[in-house]
């Protein structure tokens, strides 16, 4: 199960916050959420909010690679924030956490 | 038995016997009730909560590169057997076209670095070609990545 929400913040700042479980069945209705925040011709930044994920797994982070690049061509900037520590750990096990940008709220990221 | 081995070790007998075993459609879907299963398993061997994920999270990318090679319309076992030291795990599904599991993916990555030992193979022995991996969760071991 996957929900998310978007936030129109000031200068382009889109927030996709994302609430559930991405696995292989729902990592591409991730990859098409932040397709969608990606194709608004006011977004300079796109800030996926993993706070609310509960388990995220190797799609996920091909769900957000892809994002990525997609967000480079377009000349937009996409951001990592709040993974729980679990989240975290698959981020730095594939080498991407650098790569993605991974920002916390509470530590006065982003 | 003719198997062709891509193999970090070999850490399950063929003979063994297993205490729990989840079949489900192969199919993306079903992937949540399968990590339930592996995480109220490790909960109940007493696994700290760092090894419950690792082996939650080990076992779902088994399970999922297993579903992305299984023929349509067939079913994924997947099987555990639960030991005071360890965690090991049997996930098999019938093969759509023979082939073994890529080691250069995000999920390859994330399985040999959690798993204390994973073996993936392809068993031409019988009908149909059938694609396995095994992996074992020691009770001890967290992978700080």
């Amino acid at each position: 199960m996957i929900s998310f929400s978007t936030e129109h913040q000031e200068q382009g700042v889109v927030v996709l916050s994302v609430i559930g479980e991405v696995d292989l069945h729902t990592g591409p209705e991730l990859r098409s959420a932040v397709r969608a925040a990606l194709t608004d011709p006011q977004t300079r930044q796109v800030r996926v909010d993993l706070a609310g994920v509960s388990f995220m797994d190797s799609t996920g982070v091909s769900a957000l690679v892809g994002g990525h690049g997609e967000a480079q061509e377009r000349g937009i900037t996409l951001v990592v924030a709040n993974p729980q520590p679990h989240v975290s750990k698959v981020l730095r096990i594939v080498g991407l956490d650098k790569v993605l940008g991974v920002t916390s709220d509470s530590a006065g990221g982003g | 038995m003719s198997e062709a081995e891509s193999t970090i070790n070999e850490p399950i007998s063929d003979d063994v016997s297993f205490d729990v075993e989840v079949r489900v459609a192969a199919t993306p879907q079903h992937l949540s009730a399968i990590r339930a299963v592996a995480a109220d398993l490790a909960m109940r061997a007493d696994f700290d909560l760092d090894a419950i994920a690792d082996l939650k999270l080990a076992v779902d990318e088994a399970c999922s590169t297993l579903v992305m090679h299984a023929a349509s319309g067939t079913e994924l076992s997947c099987a555990f057997r639960c030991t005071p030291d360890e965690i090991a795990v049997r996930a098999v599904v019938p093969s759509a076209d023979g082939t073994p599991p890529r080691r250069d993916t995000f999920s390859w990555r994330v399985l040999s670095t959690l798993a204390d030992f994973v073996t993936a193979s392809v068993s031409r022995d019988g009908t149909p070609t059938r694609v396995r991996i095994d992996l074992v969760k020691k009770r001890t071991t967290v992978v700080n990545a």
